[in-house]
């Protein structure tokens, strides 16, 4: 799948919807109406915690990585 | 209006031909696009050129669907739904309405002494000469839709 930069609102859309992060509107520089985004102590929370399963998942696996193969 | 608002225009129509793609996405969207443009500007792009490398970063309008979906997929099915019971009254009443216009057309050959054969062979050739017309409009009026994206 390529990524584009398009794909990133219904990413923080559902990140809304799960109530990690919450949107609040501003007048841009611009002029326009601009829709700015910022995380949650939820979402730090939540970061924490899958950073904390992918340590673990990371570590398990690198112990297997250094095991030799005992081929006797 | 300007070129670029035109092409601006006619991309916000094409995304929002998707159930999946609110107003507020859409206006979220095209906000990121103006401010995307005005940058390339600063980088000597012409209006045109700054639109179309946008465009394209922004990505293709099928693919975002795809991914708006995954966020409200309900509102997909909704709208879905909502169609077929449009589908389903529609049905209901023009088979109403072809009934009436069969007793209609009957009084109409009793009245002027017609053969009574006449009322159902004139509602018999009307209805798939309708039927046609209203397939040729859709097909007709997706081409168009699908020309903008």
């Amino acid at each position: 799948m390529q990524w584009t930069d398009g794909m990133l609102y219904p990413v923080l859309h559902r990140l809304e919807k799960q109530d990690l992060i919450e949107s609040y509107l501003s007048t841009a520089e611009t002029g326009r109406q601009r829709k700015y985004y910022r995380v949650k102590k939820s979402g730090t929370k939540a970061l924490a915690e899958h950073k904390s399963q992918w340590m673990l998942v990371h570590n398990t696996l690198q112990q297997l990585w250094e095991k030799k193969p005992c081929l006797t | 209006m300007s070129d670029v608002e035109k092409q601006i225009k006619q991309w916000r129509a094409g995304l929002a031909d998707s159930e999946a793609i609110g107003p507020p996405d859409l206006e979220e969207m095209e906000s990121h696009l103006r401010e995307e443009i005005t940058h390339l500007q600063a980088a000597d792009l012409s209006a045109t050129e700054a639109f179309l490398i946008v465009r394209h970063r922004l990505g293709d309008p099928t693919a975002l669907e795809e991914e708006f979906v995954k966020v409200s997929p309900y509102r997909h099915v909704a709208s879905h739904l909502s169609w077929m019971a449009v589908g389903v009254m529609v049905y209901l009443s023009v088979s109403k309405l072809s009934e009436c216009a069969t007793y209609t057309s009957a009084w109409i050959a009793r009245a002027f002494a017609l053969p009574q054969a006449w009322a159902s062979s004139v509602w018999a050739m009307l209805m798939p000469i309708l039927a046609a017309g209203l397939i040729a409009w859709l097909v007709v009026r997706d081409r168009r839709r699908l020309e903008t994206r």
